[in-house]
């Protein structure tokens, strides 16, 4: 083989990796990872709902729903498709979307989406003390009174609890959600 | 170039091809799945098309063991007192991986090299000699410069610490304890520079991935020569034919360059391994693999590898010998 058909074909070879497949689908505007990664999380979801017990009179009459709010930012997409038609405690699970800020009065299960630090602090404030299981993903978002975080760590979804948290909300979570959970101890 | 006559394995590819794939996908609705289930979904799958970044916290340990056979008979060798005939070499090599972030992983691997070669003098004496030790260590550092659940770009940059013996020795014809001409020394005595580049897309069940490297060789060794610089380019395509199985292949174009310099203790004129000037070589190889995995239980991450004996097709150039037929397993674990 002589030089040139050596030189040709390494640069066949070397050629970007993408050239050869443009429009396959690597370029969407949700990467596929973090669609992935949305599924996953809005399973979590739906099992922390099931996994909450809420204190009688919040619930009402057996047809009141539950209600999982996304405030602000819906990092989920159609990844809480996969949440239509379900129920949880034998109510139907019902999906409100609030702007960042709105009050969550009426949700049982309130996921907080990305929003400015002031507006989350003061939506986490206003729902201190009222059975609502709050979930994000801030660092700082158990600290800042937060019940559930759900964490990305060594590939996978974590999740951790601030008990001291949920209590004061007047929820009771089950053993075995607690099980699996980190827990986190609220300092002092 | 030769053409090497495998339709029965290619046949078996086929056929594994042709056979329903079933991907290791998430299904419909995860909320199907309970709590523990969820918690061991993995962000990035790792399956049985590989993982090519770590993300932070990984590890990765791999076991590679590679058998080649190679031949002489150059039209070159005629010019020679002493002519190589066969030689096999047994490499075991070691690899550790870590993510240090989610972008850059760090690597070390290390091998293990037994090699013994058949010679004959022109009077028609064979004898044989061998020799055994650690190669370089080579020392890495692997950054995803873009990291997509389908197409991953990852860079490499690493250095080659000159761990291997440069000084082995075995008994000849010409002595007892005499050195050993290049092919036979596991290391390089030279502290080198590695570079790469790997371009990898995940399309439903198939991989698709280019790869290029380069071994950059600095200064001369204590005995006043450096081995010639390595350049590699590869591309391969995997399908995934279960979530347990997934076949494999590699082209690849490897090019070495001559030895610059000369051991003064070899004799050139002797034997075309002792001649730096004959020590380059060009080989493009096409080899088949079959790649397993564990899917699931307490050994879920673990990988082998089998690279199917000869390559297919070898192009070959320079006086170095010619590799006859090679075998590789390999083992991964990420954990």
């Amino acid at each position: 083989m002589d030089a040139l058909k050596y030189r040709l074909l390494l640069c066949l070879l070397l050629l970007p990796g993408g050239a050869g497949f443009a429009g396959t689908g690597t370029d969407q505007s949700v990467p596929l990872e973090k669609a992935r990664a949305a599924r996953i999380k809005a399973a979590f979801l739906y099992h922390f709902a099931q996994f909450s017990t809420w204190p009688e009179e919040v619930l009402g009459d057996a047809a009141t729903p539950i209600r999982l709010c996304i405030l602000g930012k819906d990092p989920f997409g159609s990844a809480l498709e996969q949440l239509q038609g379900k129920t949880v405690h034998n109510r139907p699970l019902e999906i409100r979307h609030l702007p960042a800020g709105t009050s969550a009065q009426g949700c049982h299960v309130v996921f907080m989406g990305p929003m400015p630090e002031r507006v989350l602090q003061a939506s986490l404030a206003q729902l201190q003390h009222r059975p609502v299981l709050t979930v994000g993903e801030g660092e700082d978002f158990l600290k800042q009174g937060g019940i559930v975080r759900l964490v990305e760590e060594k590939n996978r979804v974590r999740f951790e609890i601030n008990v001291m948290a949920a209590r004061r909300a007047g929820l009771q979570l089950s053993a075995r959600l607690l099980r699996l959970a980190r827990i986190y101890e609220e300092a002092g | 170039m030769r053409l090497r006559g495998h339709s029965r394995l290619l046949g078996v590819l086929l056929l594994l091809m042709a056979g329903s794939a079933v991907a290791q996908e998430l299904p419909d609705d995860l909320t199907q799945l309970d709590l523990e289930q969820l918690l061991e979904l993995e962000l990035i799958p790792i399956d049985v098309l590989g993982s090519h970044i770590h993300l932070k916290g990984q590890w990765m340990v791999g076991y590679r063991f590679m058998h080649m056979a190679m031949e002489g008979g150059h039209a070159h060798e005629a010019d020679y007192p002493v002519r190589p005939e066969h030689m096999r070499m047994a490499l075991h090599m070691v690899e550790v991986m870590y993510g240090l972030t989610d972008r850059l992983t760090l690597m070390a691997m290390l091998g293990y090299q037994q090699a013994a070669m058949e010679s004959r003098t022109v009077q028609g004496t064979r004898f044989e000699t061998s020799a055994s030790g650690p190669n370089d260590l080579q020392l890495a550092a692997h950054y995803a410069l873009r990291s997509r659940a389908t197409h991953y770009l990852v860079g490499l940059l690493g250095v080659q610490v000159p761990l291997g013996r440069v000084d082995v020795r075995d008994d000849t014809p010409m002595g007892t304890g005499q050195p050993l001409p290049y092919p036979m020394r596991p290391g390089s005595g030279t502290w080198d520079l590695v570079l790469g580049l790997t371009s990898i897309h995940r399309l439903g069940d198939w991989n698709l991935g280019v790869h290029g490297d380069a071994l950059w060789r600095t200064g001369t060794n204590r005995y006043g020569y450096r081995l010639g610089h390595r350049v590699h380019a590869g591309a391969w395509v995997t399908y995934r034919v279960r979530a347990w199985m997934a076949w494999t292949l590699h082209v690849d174009v490897h090019v070495l360059g001559d030895v610059q310099g000369h051991d003064a203790r070899l004799n050139p004129a002797m034997t075309p391994t002792a001649d730096p000037a004959l020590q380059g070589e060009r080989h493009l190889t096409i080899q088949p693999a079959l790649n397993f995995y564990v899917p699931r239980g307490p050994l879920k991450g673990m990988r082998w590898s089998v690279y199917l004996d000869r390559p297919l097709l070898e192009a070959h150039e320079g006086a170095a010998m010619e590799t006859s037929w090679q075998l590789t397993l390999a083992w991964q674990w990420t954990r």
